[in-house]
């Protein structure tokens, strides 16, 4: 399958501190890859490589098989980018912004701008500057998709995004891998990634640690389960369950984490009389810990 | 005026280019308006003029002493400090605004994630600081045009306009130096300080170094030197001189463009 995004051995440093390191990043045309880490872990850092904003200090980048020094104004043609942080011109309006963003393009499907506008609920007749953190990020997205791209890249896309907001880019995430786009997207929250990402890739300290299949870290993930029981805590039961541990109990109540699947952990709490249960997503931390702990302590 | 990066910067010049207009064609009116009454009293003021040292002379009247003459008076009054000083801060402002402008304010990123070459950019907003730069100087010499005919000033046009040309020159070839120092650096700051510095050595240089016979050849290094001093007015435009300027514009141009170039592109 062809590759949209492809670097080898990408590494960046300013001066002495540390930007990436060795990055070897495949992304299959097609594909929502999530590029996940916590902040300072390097996406940033990758992403403005790719797009030849700052220049490698060693290591290539191609984009939908053009290099990315060289043939930069070509592959910014038929890319779509949401910088993490950006400014707008406070003096323009929303449209008159995306008309300017549109003509560096040789123009655009100005409908599109607009149904792109009243599906986020985007006022194009506002000032840039008087706009709220949440409708800059608007304006950004519809930058981004308003050429249909065949590959989009986005930077923390759905930070300072209210929760409705965010559903409906969400949705456009969808709709662009239905029309065959390829997106790219850093976050720091795991949950966002295993909603609309089929691969993610784990960041940190300059290093891609690991590339999974979201679907296989649907099973593989840590819960953090606790439950409050009418009667004595069954502890016996449920240390012995599969992939249970860290169990500690005291009267009533269990304490544990569930690697994989929670099927076994229900089933068997249902055989006793459960006054509360909750379940915690696992952080980022946490996730590196269980999986990745060696790997990710060489890294550090 | 929204179609690429050098209308925008027109645009986003309008106002100050219009109130930078305004004030300066005043203030050459002015000057023009005020100049009959001048040369009624021309004659009592000769003594003092003559016996003012004479480094201090020549670098505010040049050669002439006449201050009865209209070349003369304009040189004195315009050409000699004021007129650069007013197209210099404009045009370092100017040159400020562009790259490191729009780095310092955020927008270059996203501007530069469309598909549009660094070099086309750094044309275009070169553009912007010379079409601005000639705008203003055009507008002293249509005030300059409007004040000969007024009062019957006498100017002859090829030396007002090459005065003129020697203007634009002298202004760009400072906010060039500074335009390039904002594209290696994208530093907003630091290109009104280099300019700054660039322009006030420049004119250090042109009145101090012919006082001390020894470091008269200094002038030579001031940008003043090649502008025409003190009489562009009485000197016109002189080939030579000119290319010299227009070398260091390209010089400081070629260097915008390498640097910025090569360089990383700040968040």
């Amino acid at each position: 399958m062809a590759l949209a995004i492809d670097t080898e051995h990408l590494t960046k440093f300013y001066g002495e501190s540390r930007g990436i390191v060795d990055v070897d990043l495949d992304v299959a045309a097609g594909d929502v890859f999530g590029f996940l880490g916590p902040n300072g872990a390097g996406k940033t850092t990758t992403i403005r490589i790719l797009l030849d904003l700052i220049r490698p200090t060693s290591g290539a980048a191609t984009l939908l098989g053009l290099d990315a020094r060289r043939d930069s104004v070509a592959i910014r043609r038929r890319v779509g980018y949401l910088p993490g942080e950006y400014a707008l011109y406070p003096k323009l309006t929303g449209a008159e912004t995306l008309r300017y963003y549109g003509n560096l393009r040789g123009g655009v499907d100005w409908p599109h701008v607009e149904a792109l506008a009243r599906r986020l609920d985007f006022d194009l007749k506002r000032r840039a500057g008087d706009l709220s953190t949440g409708n800059k990020r608007k304006l950004g997205l519809i930058q981004a998709f308003m050429h249909r791209p065949e590959l989009v890249i986005l930077d923390e896309p759905t930070s300072g995004l209210d929760p409705l907001v965010q559903r409906e880019f969400y949705g456009m995430v969808d709709e662009a891998r239905e029309a065959g786009q390829t997106i790219f997207l850093s976050s720091h929250v795991l949950p966002e990634v295993q909603r609309v990402c089929s691969r993610v890739g784990f960041v940190r300290e300059g290093r891609l640690v690991a590339v999974e299949d979201v679907a296989a870290l649907g099973t593989r993930a840590v819960h953090r389960v606790e439950i409050e029981f009418a009667g004595p805590a069954p502890k016996d039961e449920f240390a012995a369950l599969p992939g249970v541990g860290e169990l500690t109990a005291s009267d009533h109540r269990l304490a544990f984490t569930v690697s994989g699947r929670l099927d076994a952990v229900i089933k068997t709490a249902a055989r006793h009389e459960v006054v509360a249960l909750t379940s915690h997503e696992p952080d980022l931390e946490d996730l590196f810990l269980a999986y990745y702990g060696e790997r990710a302590g060489d890294a550090a | 005026m929204l179609r690429d990066a050098f209308f925008k910067g027109l645009r986003d010049q309008r106002r100050s280019l219009l109130i930078w207009v305004v004030s300066l064609t005043a203030y050459v009116l002015m000057m023009c308006f005020v100049f009959p009454s001048v040369r009624e009293s021309a004659a009592g003021m000769q003594d003092y003029i003559e016996n003012m040292p004479e480094a201090f002379r020549r670098a505010f009247m040049g050669e002439s002493t006449d201050f009865g003459s209209a070349v003369t008076y304009l040189n004195s009054e315009l050409f000699a400090f004021m007129s650069p000083l007013f197209v210099m801060i404009f045009a370092i402002g100017l040159a400020a605004a562009q790259i490191a402008g729009e780095e310092e304010n955020g927008t270059l990123s996203l501007l530069l994630a469309h598909p549009v070459s660094r070099t086309r950019l750094l044309l275009q907003k070169f553009a912007v600081l010379v079409a601005g730069t000639v705008a203003l100087c055009g507008a002293h010499l249509a005030a300059m045009a409007v004040g000969d005919v007024a009062v019957g000033l006498d100017l002859s046009a090829t030396s007002l306009l090459g005065a003129h040309v020697s203007l634009v020159l002298l202004g760009l070839s400072v906010a060039t130096v500074a335009f390039a120092a904002g594209a290696a650096t994208g530093r907003r700051g630091l290109t009104i300080a280099v300019g700054a510095a660039v322009g006030a050595v420049a004119y250090l240089l042109h009145v101090v170094a012919p006082m001390v016979e020894s470091l008269a050849w200094l002038r030579k290094l001031s940008l003043f030197y090649y502008y025409g001093g003190a009489e562009p007015l009485r000197l016109g435009l002189r080939p030579a001189y000119a290319g010299v300027l227009l070398a260091v514009i390209v010089v400081a141009a070629l260097v915008a463009w390498v640097s910025f170039e090569r360089r990383d592109v700040h968040v």
